[in-house]
């Protein structure tokens, strides 16, 4: 064992655990004690050498290694085989779309896993009834892991540069799966990649909201939807939406797919002028700034009959809602297959609104990998504690 | 029982800080504003203070787009032209 982070001696394992707590070192749930012999099995399982660079978040000039993600997954309760996806997980956080540094907002905005593929039943995943919920071991773990990572290696703390006003309640851990036997086109083939191919997407935002929907036709399904969407910060980008399986049927049935979904909510998303005027939300946060803007501003005859729209773009309009970050990133809807089989209840993560765009990698490593043979990945003898 | 640290060494960072000037006094002071709200003031009062307490020769004031965006190359170009120094960050 090669190992460079500094080695730490404690009596046992609760030791360990007050020990992480003292020197602020976990997310305030007590962790795995990360011993040399464990950290290694988690690199063994994918063959990785500890120097061996997995990303380098460059907002935060931080060069992760797959030692440091393999300590922080040990801690957080993680299984060797879930490297693989730990891997791509940080690959894509690193991304410059991502725009990591939007993570210290005052928003409190935190990145979603959704991972897609054959690996959701390799390492029995959950994505059905309680999805965002506790149980499943690889769902809660490789989430607090990336969360884990974040708080020790790219100063992702509220003592350091998480100026967050509110936090987030997923930031110990939100990853779901999507369900592998959708009929539709997986969300890998929707973000470009084949079918067989395993997925992480990650995508920031605030919370998870859920839209109770009732109905038999595909427009009753989704205007609940496309109401919930409309609301709330209304910027432009990329809302993950997941759909549960009885509601994936009815609309499968009528001949909906993803993109029919996404197309009738591009089309429906719109907020009148006069209700944003109301809503204080005519001229802040955009690109125009009406001068003097303590109070609301007055309504107009016709305010209620014009309208913005959250995906179509009217440049007319839109200057007075939209900032520059909105309308410049991707806008999207990423539907994902994935809920309760008692089935009325479609969730949506409300995207951050200031900036960042979801970002997916493929899963290239697999476990019993044979020394990162052919991933990619580059080694580093620079990062040791020492 | 030997447990290994979570933390990122300092030895893992990348930082390749710009050449350090030997003085301020007399030289060219260029800000970089974010955008975010109340910020310009809070960096002009910035400037004041190192221009009373340097002897700095001027303070050029310019802004981002956006936020949420990096500078463009325009304005980076812009300050390396007119400034010998620049102050940038985020104030509420």
């Amino acid at each position: 064992m090669a190992f460079t982070s500094n080695r730490i001696e404690v009596a046992d394992a609760l030791e360990c655990i007050e020990h992480f707590y003292r020197e602020n070192m976990t997310d305030g749930l007590p962790v795995v004690p990360p011993t040399e012999a464990r950290v290694q099995q988690f690199l063994d399982a994918v063959g990785l050498a500890p120097e061996t660079i997995v990303a380098e978040v460059t907002e935060r000039a931080s060069l992760i290694s797959a030692e440091k993600l393999a300590i922080n997954a040990v801690m957080a309760g993680c299984l060797p085989q879930y490297m693989p996806v730990l891997v791509a997980a940080v690959e894509a956080l690193a991304d410059p779309l991502f725009k990591f540094n939007h993570l210290a907002s005052i928003g409190s905005p935190w990145p979603m896993l959704v991972v897609c593929g054959p690996v959701v039943r390799e390492i029995g995943m959950h994505h059905g009834r309680y999805l965002f919920g506790s149980g499943n071991r690889a769902n809660a773990t490789i989430g607090r892991a990336v969360s884990l990572l974040l708080w020790n290696c790219c100063e992702l703390r509220p003592d350091a540069i998480q100026r967050g006003d509110l936090g987030n309640a997923h930031r110990y851990s939100i990853c779901i799966a999507e369900n592998p036997d959708t009929a539709w086109q997986g969300l890998n083939e929707w973000e470009g990649f084949e079918r067989s191919t395993s997925t992480v997407t990650v995508a920031s935002g605030y919370n998870l909201c859920n839209a109770r929907t009732i109905g038999s036709t595909p427009q009753a399904l989704l205007n609940p939807l496309v109401n919930a969407l409309s609301q709330h910060e209304f910027s432009p980008g990329v809302f993950v939406v997941t759909i549960p399986p009885t509601i994936e049927q009815m609309l499968v049935n009528e001949g909906w797919s993803k993109r029919r979904i996404r197309d009738y909510i591009f089309e429906n998303c719109r907020r009148s002028v006069k209700h944003l005027k109301e809503t204080a939300r005519w001229g802040r946060h955009a690109s125009v700034h009406v001068p003097g803007l303590k109070d609301l501003v007055p309504l107009e005859p016709g305010d209620e009959a014009r309208w913005v729209y959250l995906f179509k773009r009217n440049p007319e309009l839109d200057r007075y809602v939209f900032h520059e970050g909105g309308l410049s990133r991707r806008a999207d809807v990423l539907v994902v297959a994935a809920g309760g089989d008692a089935g009325n209840m479609i969730g949506f993560y409300q995207p951050y609104s200031q900036s960042t765009t979801p970002v997916t990698k493929p899963i290239r490593l697999s476990v019993g990998t044979r020394a990162g043979a052919g991933t990619g990945l580059r080694h580093d003898a620079t990062h040791g504690d020492a | 029982m030997i447990v290994l640290d979570p933390r990122l060494a300092p030895g893992a960072r990348r930082v390749v800080p710009a050449p350090r000037l030997e003085s301020l006094t007399a030289k060219r002071l260029g800000i970089l504003w974010n955008n975010r709200l109340g910020g310009d003031r809070l960096l002009k009062h910035v400037g004041e203070v190192l221009k009373q307490r340097y002897g700095l020769a001027e303070i050029y004031f310019t802004r981002k787009t956006f936020i949420g965006n990096a500078a463009p190359a325009e304005i980076i170009d812009d300050l390396v032209a007119r400034t010998d120094a620049v102050v940038v960050g985020v104030g509420d």
